[in-house]
């Protein structure tokens, strides 16, 4: 017996329209996302303005070129992929994935904040260092700067909230952590994550076809270099 | 042609932006405020998303051949061979001609447009510069000191080459921002989001901080740090406008070059309407933010879309 979708869809702003589907592991989001894209394509069919489709944490969002001018065209919007949402069953998994491994040279500079949070956790940093590379992470969505992608599979006892204020640079290649994810920076920039280490693989590249190396659904494992 | 030949502060190419690409992370970027740049376009009689030169601080450039050029948002200065020159005039610019950018009177942000567009090599659709990239390929990066840059031959230049005549039609527009700016406290609108406080005002005063930059405006509250309901800690697609909440409670307002995701809770969003008087804004100047509907908010966007249909009307005349 298919178990059909059940999705919260809202109106949040004149740009967007949310599905919120927080009871949904974020795998099976992935498979959501998939298979709207695959019905609806890059956008909603006969929708009177123009929009594409996003990927977040337990969340999809259709998010428009321009805002509406007529609150009624986002009525339509959402009705249109709430009735869309129905047909779809909580079934299959990502499509294709790759396993990517990526090596990270551990603290230091590279990695300020890994003491004060190793400590945080309880663990020595060996001991935290040991763990997250006996992890293997999936990348759940990519988004914040070019090439980031957020990774899950940390255990609960390894979440720590973002920093109060964030730093305006981050450099590119630092590892980091955050509430329940783990995720290298691609390029410099802004981040309110804790920073564990320096990562030196390419995960953005405008020359590629596929810019981003890292897709949802893939899976990443972190292993130590000395610095 | 145009060569710069001093930049005191940021000097980008900026246009609508990239929309394609958010999925993967990358910014919107473009023009800070996209509507000025628009309505300045269709005063040159250039498509909408046609690329300008986007300022922040001051900047001198020599005209390599003759061309026209319109400065925005309202409050822009510049300075042809020493004569000033103000927002919104059309300028017939020639050979030789010295321009000098000064800092605008009103934001950070000052805008140029030329007839015909800044034809530079572009990426996903846009021409803007991608800052975000910047630190992977200085060809991202924002312009230089000695850089030229092109400007495509207008195709339908209908826009008069009398500039009396252009200027005493075009006048009879204002860009944006003049009488706002004008007003007792001006009024900021914005959507409430899933965190705003629950039993929270319908409103909030805040003054903007001097840590802003392209990515956020930061504000800091007059009264005391905002309240904002607890996030699930899940992070959320983001898009210029939104308001977050971090933990010191201080909003931030999402501009054109912001994450395309983030995890601080969402207080609301400013529709897309009413962004420009966000770029019209310097440190320390205070603004209140006043909740309406959806509803109202595209009622906003459809005010403005035609202002912008009178703009394009306005070129076609000419």
């Amino acid at each position: 017996m298919p178990h059909h979708m059940r999705g919260q869809v809202h109106i949040v702003s004149d740009q967007m329209i949310e599905i919120d589907l927080r009871e949904l592991t974020q795998s099976l989001c992935i498979s959501v996302f998939q298979q709207l894209k695959q019905s609806m394509g890059n956008g909603v069919p006969n929708s009177p303005v123009k929009g594409e489709w996003l990927l977040a944490d337990r969340q999809i969002c259709y998010l428009l070129e321009t805002g509406a001018s007529n609150f009624a065209d986002l009525q339509w919007l959402a009705q249109s992929i709430e009735r869309e949402l129905h047909g779809f069953t909580k079934a299959g998994q990502p499509e294709k994935t790759t396993t990517h491994i990526l090596t990270v040279q551990w603290g230091g500079e590279f990695g300020p904040d890994l003491n004060p949070i190793a400590k945080q956790i309880g663990l020595s940093c060996a001991e935290l260092v040991s763990q997250i590379e006996s992890l293997k992470l999936t990348v759940a969505f990519n988004g914040f700067l070019p090439g980031f992608s957020y990774l899950l599979g940390l255990p609960s006892g390894m979440h720590i909230p973002r920093r109060d204020s964030p730093r305006t640079a981050v450099p590119a290649g630092s590892l980091a952590m955050a509430g329940a994810y783990m995720s290298v920076y691609p390029v410099k920039g802004p981040g309110g994550w804790h920073l564990l280490g320096r990562c030196d693989t390419s995960l953005f590249d405008v020359t590629r076809e596929s810019p981003c190396l890292l897709q949802p659904g893939d899976s990443v494992r972190f292993i130590g270099v000395s610095q | 042609m145009i060569r710069f030949t001093k930049i005191h502060g940021l000097a980008l190419v900026a246009d609508q932006g990239v929309r394609t690409m958010r999925g993967v992370g990358v910014p919107l970027a473009g023009a800070m405020d996209k509507l000025t740049l628009r309505l300045l376009n269709y005063l040159l009689g250039n498509e909408a998303g046609a690329a300008g030169v986007e300022i922040m601080g001051s900047a001198s450039f020599e005209a390599r051949n003759t061309c026209q050029l319109i400065v925005g948002p309202a409050g822009g200065l510049v300075r042809v061979n020493g004569v000033t020159k103000r927002s919104g005039q059309l300028i017939l610019l020639a050979k030789g001609d010295q321009i000098q950018v000064q800092p605008s009177d009103t934001g950070l942000w000052t805008l140029l447009a030329f007839a015909g567009g800044i034809e530079v090599k572009g990426m996903w659709g846009s021409k803007s510069t991608q800052l975000s990239l910047a630190s992977c390929n200085p060809h991202y990066g924002p312009l230089k000191m000695g850089q030229t840059l092109h400007i495509k031959k207008p195709l339908s230049p209908r826009i008069s080459r009398d500039t009396s005549a252009a200027n005493s039609q075009i006048n009879r527009f204002c860009l944006p921002g003049q009488r706002w700016l004008a007003s007792h406290l001006p009024i900021v609108y914005f959507t409430q989001g899933p965190h705003w406080p629950a039993n929270g005002d319908d409103g909030f005063l805040a003054t903007m901080s001097p840590s802003s930059n392209r990515m956020g405006y930061r504000f800091e509250l007059t009264k005391e740090r905002m309240a904002c309901s607890a996030s699930d800690g899940r992070s959320y697609v983001t898009q210029p406008g939104l308001i977050q909440c971090p933990p010191d409670g201080k909003p931030i307002v999402l501009m054109a070059d912001c994450q395309t995701t983030g995890g601080y809770p969402r207080l609301g969003v400013i529709p897309e309407a009413e962004l420009w008087k966000i770029t019209l804004l310097k440190p320390g100047q205070t603004v209140y933010f006043q909740a309406i509907s959806i509803d109202q908010a595209c009622e906003l966007n459809n005010y403005m879309s035609l202002l912008e249909r009178q703009y394009r009307e306005l070129s076609k005349v000419s």
